[in-house]
């Protein structure tokens, strides 16, 4: 197989009939981008949130500030209110095991719904089925960009790729400080976690428009997708 | 293109005269494309696009060190690296890979070097499943026909078409309601994506630096493809390259810009190799196989190695009065519209693909939309002249040595004004039987009928501009004297 790669890289050397080249030049911007997410403050934080929710409109991604943990766990608990099964009858919620999701204490306020969740614990056989049967995926977005309104998602042990893609609701938690404005700035904080392995960009929930360009969401992803912004000052302190 | 398949005009005519088609073509093309042209202007940085295709052609000239620094990527991260130098090989390692692994049902997302490879007949062949994701390509396996648009695979079916065909394949009650049918693909998809053993899927752009590949889509079958099967298997061209993270953040934003007109398309995918341990979910194994299949020619010719900088956006399809009236199934290929026009025969024969070259109108508007300014025109004419002087090169014979002589013969007549202007009066009475009551020439005889196959053509004037001229010229002469006289007058 090897040799197969050294063939092809030397019909490729062949065709730009070139002897030696001067490599590529290569520039960052890292540091300027890193520097101007650090000097931040919260006024402008917020000013990012207010675009972000601008550009998620058009998008129907749903962008909710909360101010505290309490107040995000009480609206994921009336997201989950509304919520009817998609596929099945089972109401059930998968989320990440993650910090920021145990602080939203949901377990109490989902089991009053008679709804069963499963945290996505790294090792557990379960979690693909738990995915599968869940209405509802609940994450935690490393990053979310404004210009876009994307969020960043990592693959990390706990948090799997499909409680993003397999339920039909999506919600997506994160801290008000890990916002930044354009994507230049969320790849160079890529650069600093040394490329993970595996990531996702989301912009709003699953769409298509291959029907007479009639744009319906939720083609193979969910079909709606929420984001929920921790804003107040204590729950950073809380988490951190 | 087999024997038995119909030619290029006679599907071009099927395209023009289908009405849905002709619908969907006006619609997309007066929102995407002119739409493109739009953003271009408005971007804050006007010399972004030819920035980046400068970088991506210096890529390209380093295409042997930077496609070494991704397979070393890959391989570091746990993923398994495969060159095919041709089709053949590239589908006999995904088939030896699929057979030995136990494959019974792939699930594709869109890839339209899949079809180039022809990798689903292989599959057949070898009694496996395969499914197209994407629900346009969806609908289109469904029917049996082909994709005809590089992003809207299905633009020439209306919604009463895919209702009846997903009645009778899918067995369920008639609706044309695009939210129902597309709920009803949802529910079949779902289970074969949730059950499938490999999933396959293109490669929108790697990136050399960070040893990944990423892949760009709406629906969200790609992640379905390359998260929930055991197997993932990545086809990629072997230009579709950047060699760091910024060149592919510039590519990105200008390939969905160009393609939808969206900042970032829903889902943009990172993978560079299978699920680690302590992750839940995500692939056992990851492949990547990188395809030469013709590529290498096109990069050894300083003519044409510029098309390999093409990002397959589809905003050129999106602007060409061509395909914008012909539709995409009259170029034979998966790639379609000025693109295909170019990489096609590049790839698979010029003289088999002599139809697409010569059926483009070189208005330019497609080196105008494309994002990283490909000058499609330029080779356009280039493949002509391959095909009228023949090229050992490219295996080229002259297209239609008949014409050339035709041409020869023209070269003489407009050569010379005496030549020209007898054969002017020789047509000007040859036509008389050809022109119609209302002044028009409405129908040549033989070879000639192909210019009036579809218009009328003015007939010639009774009398040459260069006759009046002479006649009016003489008459005025000696008028024009006194006139002059006059105004040197006036003017005092």
């Amino acid at each position: 197989m090897a040799n197969n790669q050294a063939l092809f890289l030397d019909r490729i050397r062949i065709a730009l009939k070139q002897g030696s080249r001067p490599s590529m030049s290569v520039a960052t911007d890292d540091k300027a981008f890193l520097q101007s997410i650090a000097s931040r403050g919260r006024e402008e934080q917020l000013l990012l949130l207010r675009q972000l929710m601008d550009n998620a409109e058009p998008l129907h991604l749903q962008v909710h500030g909360c101010a505290s943990l309490t107040a995000a766990g009480e609206c994921v608990a009336a997201i989950a209110r509304e919520c009817k099964p998609e596929f099945g009858t089972c109401r059930e919620i998968v989320l990440h095991d993650h910090p920021l999701v145990h602080g939203l204490q949901l377990a109490p306020l989902l089991s009053v719904q008679g709804i069963a969740n499963h945290l996505t614990r790294s090792g557990d056989p379960d979690v693909r089925q738990h995915t599968v049967n869940a209405s509802i995926g609940i994450t935690v977005a490393a990053w979310a960009i404004a210009e876009s309104a994307t969020i960043v998602q990592l693959t990390r042990p706990g948090q799997p790729r499909s409680t993003s893609l397999v339920p039909s609701i999506h919600i997506a938690v994160m801290l008000l400080s890990n916002l930044v404005a354009t994507l230049a700035e969320a790849y160079a904080l890529l650069r600093r976690e040394q490329h993970p392995d595996s990531l996702v960009l989301i912009s709003g929930p699953s769409k298509t428009a291959d029907i007479e360009h009639t744009m319906v969401h939720g083609a193979h992803g969910p079909r709606e997708m929420h984001l929920i912004v921790l804003t107040g000052a204590m729950v950073e302190g809380e988490t951190a | 293109m087999s024997a038995e398949e119909p030619s290029y005009s006679e599907t071009a005519r099927d395209g023009l005269a289908n009405a849905c088609l002709q619908r969907s073509l006006r619609g997309l093309q007066d929102q995407c494309g002119k739409g493109a042209l739009a953003a271009w202007r408005a971007l804050p940085d006007p010399t972004l696009r030819s920035r980046v295709k400068a970088r991506r052609v210096e890529t390209l000239a380093h295409l042997d060190r930077v496609l070494e620094q991704l397979a070393d990527g890959i391989r570091a991260r746990g993923g398994q690296v495969f060159f095919a130098a041709t089709a053949a090989e590239a589908n006999s390692y995904v088939l030896d890979l699929a057979r030995r692994r136990g494959v019974q049902r792939v699930v594709k997302g869109k890839s339209m070097l899949s079809a180039e490879i022809g990798i689903d007949a292989a599959f057949g062949a070898a009694g496996i499943e395969v499914l197209e994701s994407d629900l346009g390509e969806f609908i289109v396996q469904l029917a049996g026909s082909t994709p005809s648009h590089i992003i809207a695979p299905c633009i020439h079916m209306d919604r009463q078409q895919i209702g009846r065909l997903f009645a009778d394949q899918l067995h369920i009650p008639y609706t044309d309601d695009p939210p129902t049918l597309t709920r009803a693909a949802r529910k079949v998809l779902r289970h074969k994506l949730l059950t499938a053993d490999m999933g396959l899927t293109g490669c929108n752009l790697a990136c050399a630096e960070t040893g990944q590949i990423t892949l760009v889509s709406n629906e969200g079958n790609i992640r379905m493809a390359t998260t929930m099967p055991r197997l993932h298997v990545a086809l990629m061209g072997m230009e579709r390259i950047a060699a760091t993270l910024e060149d592919q953040r510039d590519l990105l934003q200008l390939l969905t810009q160009g393609a939808a007109l969206q900042k970032l398309s829903t889902y943009v995918s990172f993978v560079g190799g299978p699920s680690k341990e302590g992750d839940p979910d995500g692939p056992e194994e990851f492949h990547l196989v990188i395809v030469d299949n013709g590529r290498s020619r096109i990069l050894a010719d300083p003519e044409f190695r510029e098309v390999l900088a093409c990002i397959r956006c589809g905003a050129c399809l999106n602007i060409c009065p061509v395909y914008g009236r012909i539709g995409g199934h009259a170029y034979h290929s998966p790639y379609s519209g000025p693109i295909g026009a170019v990489v096609t025969p590049l790839l698979q024969g010029i003289n088999r693909h002599a139809d697409l070259c010569r059926g483009e109108t070189l208005c330019g508007d497609c080196r105008e939309v494309c994002p990283v300014q490909i000058d499609l025109p330029r080779m356009l004419v280039a493949l002509r002249h391959k095909l009228a002087y023949g090229d050992p090169g490219w295996q080229v014979r002259p297209y239609n040595r008949i014409e050339a002589l035709g041409y020869a013969i023209w070269w003489r007549i407009v050569g010379s004004r005496r030549f020209y202007e007898t054969f002017l009066k020789i047509c000007r009475t040859l036509q008389r039987p050809f022109t119609g009551p209302e002044g028009r020439v409405g129908r040549l005889p033989g070879w000639g009928g192909g210019w009036t196959e579809g218009r009328d053509l003015p007939p010639l004037a009774p009398m040459f501009f260069r006759e009046r001229w002479r006649q009016m010229y003489r008459e005025n002469q000696t008028e024009r004297g006194q006139q002059g006289a006059e105004e040197r007058h006036h003017g005092q």
